[in-house]
């Protein structure tokens, strides 16, 4: 099963030896690194919703890679690379929920939920101003935006609780996130704010 | 970060694209793998991957800590959003829709109490309403890319947000470029029209350079409109100060202020008219363009027919120079340019031909 292998990778403590001191690193790991590196922290950002989480995960995805016997065994080291890191994102994603039993629709309404210490010092200073912008959005919007958003709940669950596919439910979350986005925008907020 | 920004982060098309990209990159089981696609579209343009931080952020900064409440469950029924506008679209739709409940208010109360005046009121109301939507904004497209030169085709327009929290709308058929210095926020609007909203910074200038001179602001709303040899600048928000190129004023003599609901004038022999717009008028009316409506004061024939050409596919053009002479004031949908143009012979001394290489507006 994947999950195990999963589960090994991240309980397996793996020594955080930087890149260059390592005997004769595969070049291709090098170049993978120079290429991507951005694209793979956003990437992970992106599923986790921390900046600093991201970057141990991406760090933690390297290591494995360096550690493979035969790294020209394996096909797609980008794919492979980026495979890794979102699997360990979720492993991250599933300790925090299991921490925090979030996800089931039915206690959406009194789920309490942990936040990044990014998302905390975000939400002291735009609070009044994203309230605007949740209220403004139509009530499908804001109800698929708000059950992804605050309580984590899967696209696919809010698909089966809302009765409509998942592409329509990603169309929503995408369209609340640009209104979001667009407001904070109007009101020339730097939009690097919370992530540098 | 990645970036050696210039100072567009991205456009308007380029955000919303990052944010369907950033749902479907978090989807912990999707479909089908997307990484290939997406970081294709990371390495594509600058923007892109700006755009998609800045999405990023707006995820992270929405207020969680505030436990938003759901909506009703009536409210989800009853929402006939189906997403493919942008939200913004739809919430002008909302303020919009009341139309069918004044009508049906208006029936309720009887024809009679409202007289037929009233009746006229409605009847003018709908049509604004119903043209008004059919005016809809039009699909941004990216023309450029964050190297700061802007051009839209006829009938185009798009958003910009730049790296200070400013933004440009940039009109139909319009062509612009944005160059940040550290002393200065220069803009160049080479034709067309281009609505700005200046994040307030009073240490550096923002300077819109055109046709018969340049147009500072610090913190301030104003749109720009290039229409032949002359440039009109009418201020919705603060205070601008404008340079005309070749009426240099001397060492006594202050830079020209126009204000809030003020409009001014240059046109390239450099005589300098400034109209004072009344304060009943809407200051905004003006930059009302970005919603398709097409806002006109006693302007020239000639100058709104030059305007016009911006958004009509059909070409548009004046016969003579009497017929360019007369003078417009009134509001025009830019979806209903053609309907615009064959009521001109209405209300005005001219006749419509149709010709091959399009419409033209003669005296008679």
């Amino acid at each position: 099963m994947i999950t195990d292998e999963r589960q090994s990778l991240n309980t397996k403590s793996i020594p955080a030896v930087p890149l260059t001191e390592r005997r004769n690193p595969p070049e291709e790991v090098e170049r993978l690194f120079r290429e991507h590196n951005a694209s793979l922290l956003r990437f992970i950002c992106a599923k986790v919703g921390s900046e600093h989480e991201a970057r141990e995960i991406v760090q933690e995805a390297y290591v494995h890679l360096l550690q493979l016997d035969h790294p020209e065994a394996v096909g797609f080291l980008r794919a492979f690379l980026f495979k890794t890191a979102a699997n360990l994102a979720i492993d991250r994603l599933r300790q925090r929920r299991r921490r925090n039993h979030v996800t089931t629709m039915g206690d959406v309404d009194s789920a309490a939920f942990e936040l990044s210490p990014e998302r905390q010092v975000a939400g002291e200073q735009h609070v009044a101003l994203l309230e605007v912008a949740l209220r403004e959005l139509p009530p499908k919007c804001q109800m698929a935006f708000v059950l992804h958003n605050v309580h984590g709940v899967a696209v696919g669950d809010i698909a089966q609780h809302m009765s409509m596919g998942k592409c329509m439910v990603r169309r929503y979350i995408a369209r609340a996130l640009e209104h979001i986005r667009y407001r904070l925008d109007m009101t020339g907020e730097s939009p690097r704010e919370s992530s540098s | 970060m990645t970036a050696s920004s210039g100072p567009v982060l991205y456009t308007a098309a380029q955000r919303s694209e990052a944010a369907e990209w950033f749902v479907l990159i978090r989807d912990e089981s999707p479909e089908r793998d997307f990484l290939q696609d997406w970081l294709r579209w990371m390495d594509a343009d600058e923007g892109n991957r700006r755009a998609f931080e800045a999405v990023e952020s707006a995820w992270n900064a929405a207020p969680t800590r505030l436990k938003p409440r759901l909506p009703s469950r009536a409210a989800v029924e009853s929402d006939d959003y189906s997403g493919e506008e942008l939200v913004r679209a739809w919430l002008r739709g909302q303020h919009r829709v009341p139309w069918w409940r004044r009508w049906a208010e208006m029936f309720a109360t009887g024809w009679g109490a409202t007289g037929p005046r009233g009746r006229r009121v409605a009847f003018a109301t709908s049509i604004f309403l119903v043209l008004g939507l059919v005016g809809y904004i039009a699909r941004q497209e990216l023309a450029g890319t964050g190297a700061g030169v802007f051009q839209t085709k006829i009938g185009e327009q798009f958003e910009i947000v730049l790296s200070d929290g400013s933004h440009v709308w940039l009109g139909a058929h319009s062509r612009l470029s944005v160059a940040y210095t550290a002393s200065r926020r220069e803009i160049r609007l080479e034709s067309g029209e281009a609505y700005f909203s200046v994040h307030k910074d009073k240490n550096w200038p923002f300077v819109v350079h055109s046709v018969g001179g340049d147009i500072t602001a610090v913190g301030t709303a104003f749109d720009v409109r290039v229409v032949s040899n002359r440039v009109s600048v009418a201020v919705t928000q603060g205070v601008v100060s404008v340079a005309p190129e070749r009426f240099r004023p001397g060492p006594d003599a202050a830079p020209l202020r126009v204000g809030s609901g003020q409009q001014l004038t240059i046109d390239r022999e450099n005589s300098v008219e400034m109209l004072v717009v009344t304060a009943s008028l809407n200051p905004g009316e003006r930059a009302r363009w970005r919603e398709g409506v097409l806002v006109y004061r006693d302007e020239t024939l000639r100058d709104v027919v030059l305007d016009l050409s911006r958004y009509s596919p059909q070409p548009l053009t004046i016969g003579d120079r009497t017929a360019g002479e007369l003078r417009f004031s009134g509001v025009i949908y830019k979806g209903a340019i053609e309907e615009w143009a064959s009521a001109l012979p209405e209300s005005f001394p001219v006749t419509l031909d149709r010709e091959p290489n399009g419409l033209i507006i003669r005296s008679h």
